[in-house]
């Protein structure tokens, strides 16, 4: 039996109005993505990677086409209503990192599920298990200004995941990291993804994610140029 | 501590030297109104001081039309009875009986007018500093008919201590003139002009006689036990005293000048506060832009993470709140150490007119327990207030758009 679906964007397209220059970020898009899939979109810079994850997510808006994330039209939304939505479906890791330094490793992965009102017991509990799972058990006190690179990449993992979202979105996560850093943490991320069958969603132009990757789509001048879910099930006809 | 505020808390600190120097920007504004505000209350209760402690007294009971005319028939309504009522009212500290004619003062050498008061030297004692201001003779402590004259008066009569004068006043039923001869006993050098060219006092049951007002009077001079109600309209006092054909009028209606000058002061304080407070606003928004700009990607990261507008916005006021908190605090110490500093020697002005009264002290600021607490707080909205507008462009950010700026 197949999954369901946990995104579902159908003609989606981006233009930037850059004075009276028009840029086509993305041109219509088609893809859909099914729970628990491991998936990485690919492409060169500009060729709409990044702009393809914001718009799934909300952050940005679409110029036509709809989107559908864990069942729910997004094109309707307020802000409001928007935030809210992140805040309970989607994770999100980002290339720098992105931790709030003032915080220490344990307030800034506290901070999403204080954001979903999670009581402080629980709340506790969620953030030692997760920060023993991507191997910072000890570090929990600690400042992000006190991490190595990885390390900090792996807080930002423990923040997407914690509040068990139903799809994370990752944009270009190991860019900042060396090969084998780099390389560990998307073991770990695959890992996590089979152990608790969480939805990835990567946008890269890195061949080693590409490599660990499920399923790759690859995006070329803003349009899908290729999708090796598309090409298996061209193989299995 | 709440998380945000511990977030509001962590970010303020975190560029110390910025926080630091903003905090000290505003924080002088603030100290800068509290000191003008304990200087001019200062003056003004020095001035108060000075002009209800040395002669006047906080409030006086007279006779309706006494004031304007200064007839010797109109005397207090049942005066020494009033005075014995007054010396027993809970309110009141001390009473000090007087009388009062315009009299001509001759001497060997010139003559000159002046305004002659009957007073009795033990109660003046309890109510006016006026026997401070000898700075030659008594002020009638010695037995005899002894007269006590302004610095000024004497040195235009030119008389000293033990001359003969001759003083004639206009006596009550009918206006006769009564003439008396007097030695001068003391000299008083209050620092007030009008007060030491046209004053001259004697003894009240001399006064009595001489004006021949049997056990009359013109004036009580009133001291409170707590100096506010003078300026309290509302209390039975007035009506109480002020009933019948006498009335009772406390300092601020017998020096309206004073009572003008402190309302002007708290204007000027007011408009103070409004320049510094245009301060505050543009040193609070240009700290706060500053820090929002510094921290863009941040504050996108933190809409991604699902953080609301209303809430984004929510840590801006939060962060403006901590630097008001630290502005106030570092206003309120340096506004309170530069008072206190002042006030070991004071500002000198002595010997300058204000209002009408001489100045005999050196200014000091006056403690208000409004500058340490009303201020802060109105420091504190105002910088919530202002606050809006950093927290309004930070609530409604565009997540893509402050992910893509970075210092």
């Amino acid at each position: 039996m197949e999954k369901e679906l946990v995104i579902e964007a159908k003609g989606v397209t981006k233009t930037y109005e850059e004075g009276e220059v028009k840029v086509h970020a993305l041109h219509p898009v088609d893809l859909a993505l099914r729970r628990g899939e491991f998936t990485a979109v690919a492409g060169p810079s500009g060729s709409g990677k990044t702009t393809l994850l914001n718009i799934i997510s909300g952050l940005d808006k679409p110029t036509s086409g709809k989107i559908k994330l864990a069942g729910r039209e997004m094109g309707a939304m307020t802000q409001a209503e928007l935030s809210d939505f992140r805040r309970d479906h989607i994770g999100f890791i980002f290339q720098a990192y992105n931790l709030i330094p003032v915080l220490t490793v344990g307030e800034n992965v506290e901070y999403v599920l204080l954001l979903r009102g999670t009581g402080a017991g629980e709340r506790a509990a969620r953030v030692n298990r997760i920060l023993e799972e991507v191997g910072l058990g000890g570090k929990k006190n600690r400042f992000p200004s006190q991490l190595s690179g990885g390390q900090q990449q792996r807080v930002a993992i423990a923040r997407a995941m914690v509040s068990s979202p139903d799809i994370i979105l990752a944009d270009e996560p190991t860019a900042n990291l060396d090969s084998a850093t780099g390389s560990a943490l998307m073991d770990m991320m695959r890992e996590l993804n089979e152990k608790r069958g969480m939805t990835f969603l990567f946008s890269t132009h890195d061949a080693m994610i590409m490599e660990k990757s499920k399923r790759l789509v690859t995006l070329k001048d803003g349009r899908v140029d290729s999708d090796s879910a598309a090409d298996k099930a061209q193989r299995h006809d | 501590m709440n998380f945000y505020l511990k977030l509001a808390w962590r970010n303020s600190l975190r560029n110390k030297r910025r926080t630091f120097l903003a905090a000290l920007a505003v924080g002088l504004g603030l100290a800068g109104l509290i000191f003008t505000d304990a200087i001019s209350y200062g003056m003004l209760d020095g001035l108060i001081g000075t002009a209800t402690g040395t002669f006047l007294g906080q409030a006086q009971v007279h006779r309706h039309g006494f004031l304007d005319t200064a007839d010797a028939d109109l005397q207090v309504a049942g005066g020494p009875a009033l005075l014995r009522r007054l010396e027993r009212d809970p309110l009141v500290s001390s009473a000090a009986p007087r009388t009062l004619s315009f009299a001509m003062i001759s001497s060997p050498a010139n003559a000159g007018s002046a305004m002659l008061y009957g007073v009795d030297p033990a109660a003046e004692l309890r109510v006016s500093r006026l026997a401070r201001a000898v700075s030659a003779g008594t002020f009638l402590a010695e037995e005899g008919d002894f007269i006590v004259l302004g610095s000024l008066l004497a040195e235009t009569l030119e008389v000293g201590l033990g001359d003969k004068i001759v003083v004639t006043a206009a006596a009550a039923g009918g206006g006769e003139l009564a003439q008396a001869m007097f030695r001068v006993g003391g000299v008083i050098k209050s620092g007030s002009r009008a007060m030491d060219a046209n004053m001259a006092f004697i003894k009240f049951a001399k006064a009595q006689e001489l004006l021949r007002l049997g056990d009359g009077l013109h004036e009580i001079a009133v001291v409170f036990r707590d100096p506010g109600s003078a300026e309290n309209a509302a209390l039975p006092f007035w009506r109480d005293y002020g009933a019948g054909d006498n009335e009772a009028r406390g300092w601020p209606e017998l020096i309206p000048e004073l009572a003008a000058a402190r309302e002007m002061s708290a204007f000027g304080i007011f408009i103070t506060a409004i320049i510094l407070s245009g301060i505050v606003a543009l040193g609070i928004t240009n700290t706060l832009f500053m820090s929002l700009y510094e921290r863009m990607f941040e504050f996108g990261v933190l809409r991604a993470v699902g953080t609301r507008p209303a809430r984004m916005g929510l840590m801006i006021a939060s962060e403006a709140a901590m630097l008001g908190l630290l502005s106030a605090a570092a206003g309120a110490a340096i506004g309170w150490l530069s008072c206190v500093l002042v006030s070991i020697k004071g500002l000198d002005y002595t010997g300058v007119d204000f209002a009408g009264v001489a100045m005999v002290e050196p200014i000091r600021p006056m403690f208000r327990p409004e500058q340490y607490w009303l201020y802060p707080a109105a420091l504190l909205l105002f910088t919530l207030i202002v606050s809006l507008y950093p927290a309004i462009y930070a609530a409604r950010m565009n997540p893509v758009k402050a992910m893509r700026k970075s210092l």
